[in-house]
Parts: structure tokens; C-alpha cells; sequence
């Protein structure tokens, strides 16, 4: 209760902090919007080139593209300020005030931004799910849309996690932008059905690091549902649940090596 | 004669500067080239997914390119990319305007302009040196080699040729809309937004995530765009997909671009002195 | 009761091995060489409560190192620092509400926003009852004198205003510790003297224990009853700095313009052990208080040579530190 208190005070200074450059806010908006509608109409021209893809409709394939977006751009909104310890702060020695409150290191880094830009990703997979989900038919119930939800989120949780583990790494090794920017770009590849990749990709999507799973799955669920939705459902939690958990130990593990240098 | 002599004496310590600021990178850039391949491989799995499910199957033409066509596409279409996508005038433009230099370059008997640009070239340089050639090598031996492309070698070799001259122009226009870039810095500080419209206008209209053949009539436009130059028109041309009449109308279309991009940089940098001298830089 | 114990306390960086060239360059991708660098080599030392401690070093010495590790910032490399008999392995965050850091160089402020934000936020940081932020506010607003600039973004303070915000910040909680980093760099006499009345104010109000590292004597002479002088990552002196000063010589040198004429051979034969350099058009003339009065020499220049223009210089922290360093 504390720290959610404690959140929003800090994402209200963020947020004032940003609208004190309104024109940065809006550009960022565009440049996102404008990103991620190329990579849809790229998603398009591909895919109308073919009648469907594994027995994917092009509206079945927006929708998955919404899902990702979506879970893409809760991340955004929420973890920006990992980028910049990734690439800047543990280098330059910029993080010391935040080794001085009485809170943890990783929740004062989330707090304390909270990036509006993300809502150039975040507009379109809105209306990805609206206009793709009115042009498919679902079978499942009110059950398998709550599941979508939950993966959507789990998702985010994942992404963010990955992301936490990789900017941590700069405290070893004083930069890890590089690699952060690396790896985040495979977040996009699950956009597309899992189906189309081979064995051993899809293995890692949902064994390892669980985005297929919280992504792919509950999608799968809507138009054939699982036998157990409630395994399935405490399976992405648990999956989910483990890897944040991992990936937040080695952070606390590497935060210890945080050498405020360029003093 | 003389004078072209005299003012590449006084600009090649840019390049060569340019060359080294690269080179310093260069190693670990290098290695996230070779892991950005990767990426490559999952673009090439949606490929092999498109083909499988059209009508014909794996062997079918698709927009002009069959599928050994498509991978070797991509693969160009990254390794070029990656090479635009160094050596950033609009950043060291950005650096300039944040340290507040730009009026102290001013007094210097050194055009603003040709310093920047003489920069990315020496970049641009070391970049065709140490990436490009050695790894074009590799891969255009390894397709024609095992008879995946399919091409005399008269031909490649005149390929290879416009490929070149396609490839300094790119380095041109890339360099003049860096610099477009790194004056519209002068009304917004926001350089990360602005690059990232370039870099998708670079790699959409620049047929980077999907060849421009697959854009119908709106794709021939594009292929006009300064963007496909940076992109589209030279792997085509190395691929041997463009004839020779349309090679001798796009080098004609690429320089036009670079003048009137130059020309709106000419003018856009004497509005930012005016700003710089009237309110001190 | 000591509030801070240290003891031997190391920190060892490792820095990399860099070689030349392009070659060098890829061998670093796959195996690189380090250097084991000791910052801060096996100190130890107590603070009690409500003592004021100058540490002291020249740049590179270790004094930020060992700051920073008693603050958190920094993970010790071995040894142990206890503070209130707590250690930060186990209560980082019980132990942050007990300090306060300021750091000259750095603000804690956020930037883009009035100043009083910042205020608003540190009170829910730091679970500051109601009440209690009220007074404490209201009294650190009169003694650093904050009302006129509360509402002011902080990117439009001046230094010496964000420094003092940046103190009130620190302080806030009402921290039994506070740390000040060069808390005087760059500010005018006036901003100076406020800071350092604030911190003489607070010691004797609420018994705050204050360890502050300068470059400034003036700071440890009006503030300090303690100094530790740390060099190459070793405690050189731990004690009171009249004690120290009377070590080694007490030294100080007053400067005259060179237009006076002044007889160096009578002024040896009056002061043995004086000495006298002439540079930069004027002249140097240094000797220690232990053997000579200040006042015997003021009163000889005035009535001999009819000075009137004069510079009197204490001995600075690093001649002490470099004469310390010279014996051991």
C-alpha cells in the first residue's frame, strides 16, 4: 500500500517533469505511432500476399499483433528508465542518490519515470484489438478474454523483467545498452504465430523465456479452447512469476558492483 | 584544380578522424553485427511461412523474387542498413548545439558543412573496408558459388560496379539527411523522436522490412524516394534485378535528391546562424 | 557511544588492461586483464555521536570511496561498517533514514519541477509525520532562508540556492548522520557562512553527528573538532586539527607587495627561521607560529617598512597532507 502510494507520488513528478516539455512528449508519441504503424503495414503487404498463414486470417494475425503491442507498450509506459541505466547511468555514476533513500534501487528506477511516448504503441494495439477482435470469431467465453488479459500482463511483466536483467549487467560490465537494444528486439517476433518458427524457437518462447507462452497461448484459446483453462492459467503465472523472480535476484546480485565513477 | 587540392588538405584530417572514431567502435560493433544476423534469420522464418502457404509452394514467385531471391535479399538489405545506419551526423550536429560549439565552428575557416560531411565519409570508409567488402565477399561467393544466383561474370562484375557508385551516393544522401536532421535539432532537442522517424522512413520507404515490389504501384513511387536509395536501388542493383536504362535514371534522380536536399540544409543552416548570433549559442 | 564504526574497511576496483590498436581491441572481446586498484586500504576508525569530522584527502586519495561506502553507495570490498549498530548488508533502508548526504556536485532535486515538490515527495520517502515536516520545514526554510524560490523550478535556481535546497533535502527527516561532500565548492562567502552556521546550529540543536570532506580550511577550522587525513587509501592522521597544525609548525606565510624594500638578511636576523621568496611581485614570507609570534611580525613589518597592504595564508590541508605523506 505503501509503495503504490509512494508510486504514484513519483510517477506525478515524472509526468509533470515531462509535460514541461510538451513538443518532446508529442514528437516521441508520433515517432512511436508512426514506428509501429510500418511495421504493421509491413505485417499486411506480407500476409495479403498469401490467402493465410498455418490457417491464420490476416484479422487473427493483427489481433496477436495488438496482444504484443499492447504488453510491448505497458513495458514502455513503466520501465523506460532501465534504457538509460543500461546506457548511461551506471557508467557516468549518476545513480547514487538512488542508493540513498530508504527504498530499493529497482523500484525508485520504475517510479520515477513514466514514459508517455509509449502511448504512440499502446493507441495502436487499442485499435488493432478493436477493429481485428470485431472481424474474428471467438468461441471461447468471458473466461478465455480475462485469460488474454492476464497474459497481456504477464507478458509485460516478462519483458520488463528480461529488460531489468540485461540493464543489470552494466554494473559489471559498465554498459549494456548494446545488448538491452538487442534483445529487445526479439520481443516483435512474437507479433507473429508461434507456429511459423521451428521447434526448437518455440521451445525457448514458452520454456524459457515465457512470452509465447503468456502471448500465444491464451490467443490459441480463443478460438480453440484448452481443456483446462485454470492450468493454463496458473502455468503463465508461475512461468511468469519464476523468471521475474531470476531476473530481479541477479539485479539485487550485480546492483552490489555499482561503482559510481565519472565523479 | 588547385583549390580542390588546398581544401582536401584541409579536410581529409576529418575524414581521418572519422575513420578512427569508427574504428574505435569498430570492434564491438563488428560483433553486434554479426549477432544482428541473427535477426535476420527470424525475418527469414515469416519469409519461409509466406512461402509455404502461398498457392505454389516453396518454388513460387513471389512479387519477382523467389525464395533464394528473398533470403539474399534480406541478408543484403541488413548488412547495407547496418552500414547506413553508422557514422551519425544528426548526433554529432546534436553534441554540437548541446555543448554550445556550433558558434565557436563558426569562426573557423573550415565549412561547417563539409567538416561533417567529410567526417561520415571517413566513417563511411572503414565501414565499406573492414564490413562491407570482406563480408559481401563471403556472401555473393557463397550464392553464386553454389549456383544460388545465377549470373555471368561480365555481369557481376557491372553489378558490382553500380553497386559502388549507388553505394557513394548513398553515402551522400545519407550524410545530407543526417545533417537535415541535425538542423531541425536546432528547434527541437528531441533527437531520439526524430531519429526514429528517419530510421523508419529509412527502413519502410528504403524496402528494409519488406522489398518495395511488394507495395504495388505505391512502391514504384517510393523507389524515387531518397529513402530507396539508402536501401532498395543498391541491393537490387548487386542482385542484378534492375536494368541498365532504370540504373542510368536512378543515379540521375539520386543526385537531383542531393541537391535539393543540400540545398534546404544550405538554407536551413543560414536561419539557425541568424537564431545562434542573435541569441548566442 | 560510537554511532559509525569502521573497520578495516578495504575497497578494490578493477580496472582494465587496455592495449593498443586494432589488435588490442579484439583480443579485449574475448579476455581481458585487469588491475587491481586499492582505493581504501584497510581502515578503521569510531565516530561518536555528535562529533563534526572533517576527512580529508587530495583528490584520488580514497575520501570519496570510503564516503561513499559509508553511505551505501558503494559495496565494500571487506571489512565492516556498522552504523547505530546496524550494517548495510541486512538494513540498507533502516540505515538510509538515519542519514542525510549531500554531495556539491551532484543534486538530489528534481530538476524540471518547483523546488517544494521535492520537499513533498522526501516527506512520503521518509514517513515524516505530519507535524513534525511542518516544523521541520518551516525551520529549515528561515535558517537557509528558502521562502523567496519555494515555487521555482530547480533548473532557475542559482548555485548557491540549490545548494542550500539541496541541504534542507538532506535533512529533512531529521537524520542523526549527515554526510556532506564538498557542501562549500563554488559558493560566495555569503552562501558559505549560511551553510556553515546551519551546520553548527543543527550539531548543537539536535546533536547531529556531521562528517563533511573540503578542500576548504576555513570549513574545518570554523566547523571541525576532529580530522582524519586519508592518502592512497591509508588513515595518515586521525585527531584535532590545533593538534596536527602545532605538528607541523603551524605554519604562515604573509604576503607584501615587493615595492617595499624589504631587507631579507635583517629580517632572518630578527625571526631565525623565517624564510622569504619573492615571486609574482611579491613577497612570501613564511614561518611557524610555534617560533614566532604573529603579532611580533605584523607589528616589525608596519613599523619598519610601513606596510600597509597584507595577506596572511594558514597553512593549507595540502601542505599538511603532503608533509605527512613526506615523513612516512
Amino acid at each position: 500500500m505503501r509503495y503504490l502510494r509512494l508510486y504514484l507520488t513519483y510517477a506525478k513528478l515524472s509526468v509533470m517533469s515531462k509535460l514541461v516539455y510538451k513538443a518532446n512528449v508529442i514528437i516521441g508519441i508520433i515517432a512511436f505511432l508512426f514506428g509501429e504503424v510500418a511495421s504493421l503495414v509491413t505485417l499486411y503487404l506480407l500476409v495479403s500476399s498469401v490467402p493465410s498463414i498455418d490457417g491464420y486470417s490476416i484479422y487473427e494475425i493483427g489481433f496477436l499483433f495488438g496482444l504484443t503491442n499492447m504488453a510491448v507498450g505497458i513495458d514502455h509506459l513503466l520501465t523506460d528508465r532501465l534504457w538509460t541505466v543500461a546506457y548511461f547511468e551506471v557508467k557516468l555514476g549518476k545513480m547514487d542518490h538512488l542508493f540513498l533513500r530508504p527504498l530499493p534501487v529497482l523500484f525508485q528506477v520504475i517510479a520515477s519515470e513514466v514514459q508517455l511516448e509509449a502511448f504512440g504503441e499502446i493507441i495502436l494495439a487499442v485499435a488493432m484489438l478493436t477493429v481485428c477482435g470485431l472481424n474474428v470469431s471467438f468461441i471461447g467465453g468471458i473466461g478465455s478474454i480475462l485469460l488474454v488479459v492476464l497474459g497481456i500482463l504477464c507478458a509485460a511483466v516478462i519483458i520488463s523483467s528480461f529488460k531489468i536483467l540485461v540493464a543489470s549487467l552494466a554494473f559489471k560490465f559498465k554498459r549494456s545498452g548494446p545488448l538491452l537494444q538487442f534483445v529487445y528486439g526479439f520481443s516483435g517476433y512474437t507479433k507473429y504465430p508461434l507456429k511459423i518458427y521451428p521447434k526448437i524457437i518455440q521451445n525457448l518462447l514458452i520454456f524459457v523465456i515465457p512470452l509465447g507462452l503468456c502471448l500465444f497461448f491464451p490467443f490459441e484459446n480463443l478460438f480453440s479452447p484448452v481443456e483446462h483453462p485454470i492450468l493454463l492459467a496458473v502455468s503463465m503465472l508461475l512461468a511468469t512469476l519464476f523468471f521475474a523472480s531470476v531476473c530481479g535476484f541477479i539485479w539485487s546480485r550485480m546492483i552490489r558492483k555499482y561503482e559510481s565513477t565519472g565523479t | 584544380m588547385k583549390s580542390i587540392k588546398k581544401n582536401l588538405r584541409l579536410y581529409l584530417p576529418f575524414a581521418r578522424a572519422g575513420m578512427k572514431s569508427e574504428l574505435a567502435y569498430k570492434a564491438q560493433i563488428a560483433m553486434w553485427m554479426i549477432i544482428s544476423f541473427v535477426e535476420v534469420f527470424f525475418v527469414l522464418f515469416l519469409y519461409e511461412a509466406i512461402y509455404r502457404n502461398s498457392p505454389g509452394g516453396m518454388s513460387s514467385v513471389i512479387n519477382g523474387f523467389t525464395f533464394t531471391e528473398m533470403v539474399l535479399y534480406m541478408i543484403t538489405s541488413f548488412m547495407f542498413s547496418f552500414v547506413m545506419g553508422s557514422g551519425d551526423t544528426a548526433y554529432n550536429i546534436y553534441t554540437d548545439i548541446k555543448e554550445g560549439t556550433v558558434a565557436n565552428t563558426l569562426t573557423k575557416p573550415v565549412s561547417y558543412r563539409l567538416r561533417h560531411l567529410f567526417t561520415y565519409l571517413g566513417v563511411l570508409a572503414l565501414d565499406y573496408v573492414v564490413v562491407v567488402i570482406p563480408l559481401g565477399t563471403v556472401i555473393y561467393g557463397i550464392f553464386i558459388g553454389f549456383g544460388l544466383l545465377k549470373v555471368s561474370a561480365g555481369a557481376f562484375i557491372l553489378n558490382v560496379f553500380f553497386f559502388l557508385i549507388f553505394s557513394i551516393l548513398a553515402g551522400f544522401i545519407n550524410d545530407a539527411i543526417g545533417y537535415f536532421v541535425g538542423m531541425l535539432v536546432f528547434h527541437t532537442d528531441h533527437l531520439f523522436g526524430l531519429n526514429m522517424m528517419r530510421n523508419t522512413l529509412q527502413s519502410f520507404l528504403g524496402g528494409k522490412m519488406i522489398p518495395l515490389a511488394y507495395m504495388g504501384a505505391l512502391g514504384i513511387v517510393f523507389s524515387y524516394t531518397p529513402f530507396a536509395f539508402l536501401n532498395s536501388v543498391p541491393v537490387l542493383t548487386i542482385m542484378g534485378k534492375v536494368d541498365y536504362s532504370t540504373i542510368i535514371i536512378y543515379i540521375f534522380i539520386a543526385l537531383a535528391w542531393i541537391f535539393v536536399i543540400e540545398l534546404a540544409n544550405h538554407l536551413m543552416f543560414k536561419r539557425a546562424i541568424k537564431q545562434i548570433t542573435v541569441q548566442g549559442g | 557511544m560510537s554511532i559509525i564504526s569502521v573497520k578495516s574497511l578495504s575497497k578494490t576496483f578493477k580496472k582494465p588492461l587496455r592495449e593498443e590498436g586494432l589488435r588490442g581491441m579484439i583480443k579485449a572481446l574475448f579476455s581481458r586483464k585487469y588491475e587491481q586498484v586499492k582505493a581504501v586500504d584497510s581502515i578503521s576508525f569510531d565516530i561518536d555521536e555528535g562529533e563534526i569530522v572533517g576527512y580529508i584527502g587530495a583528490n584520488g586519495a580514497g575520501k570519496s570511496t570510503t564516503i561513499k561506502m559509508m553511505c551505501g553507495i558503494l559495496y565494500p570490498t571487506s571489512g565492516e561498517i556498522t552504523v547505530d549498530g546496524m550494517d548495510f548488508t541486512k538494513n540498507r533502508r533502516r540505515i538510509n533514514r538515519e542519514m542525510g548526504v549531500v554531495f556539491g556536485q551532484k543534486t538530489q532535486l528534481w530538476w524540471d519541477i518547483p523546488l517544494i515538490e521535492t520537499f513533498k515527495i522526501l516527506k512520503s520517502i521518509y514517513e515524516v509525520p505530519d507535524e513534525e515536516y511542518e516544523e521541520r520545514f518551516n525551520y529549515l526554510c528561515d535558517l537557509l532562508d528558502m521562502r523567496p524560490f519555494l515555487t521555482q523550478t530547480v533548473r532557475s535556481l542559482s548555485l548557491g540556492q540549490r545548494m542550500r535546497a539541496d541541504f534542507a533535502a538532506a535533512l529533512i527527516h531529521s537524520p542523526k548522520i549527515v554526510y556532506l561532500d564538498e557542501p562549500t565548492i563554488g559558493l560566495d562567502v555569503l552562501v558559505k557562512d549560511k551553510i556553515r552556521g546551519a551546520i553548527k546550529e543543527l550539531n548543537r540543536k539536535y546533536n547531529t553527528t556531521v562528517i563533511l570532506t573540503t578542500h576548504d580550511m576555513k570549513d574545518i577550522e570554523e566547523l571541525c573538532n576532529r580530522i582524519i587525513i586519508i592518502d592512497k587509501g591509508r588513515i595518515l592522521y586521525d585527531g584535532s586539527l590545533s593538534n596536527i597544525k602545532y605538528r607541523f609548525g603551524n605554519t604562515k606565510t604573509i604576503f607584501t607587495p615587493s615595492n617595499v624594500s624589504l631587507d631579507t638578511a635583517a629580517l632572518s636576523e630578527r625571526f631565525p627561521g623565517v624564510t622569504v621568496e619573492e615571486k609574482d611581485e611579491r613577497y612570501a614570507i613564511k614561518f611557524s607560529q610555534n617560533e614566532v609570534d604573529l603579532d611580533d611580525m605584523l607589528l616589525y613589518l608596519i613599523n619598519t617598512y610601513h606596510v600597509k597592504d597584507f595577506k596572511i595564508e594558514d597553512v593549507s590541508i595540502e601542505d599538511i597532507t603532503k608533509q605527512l605523506y613526506e615523513k612516512h
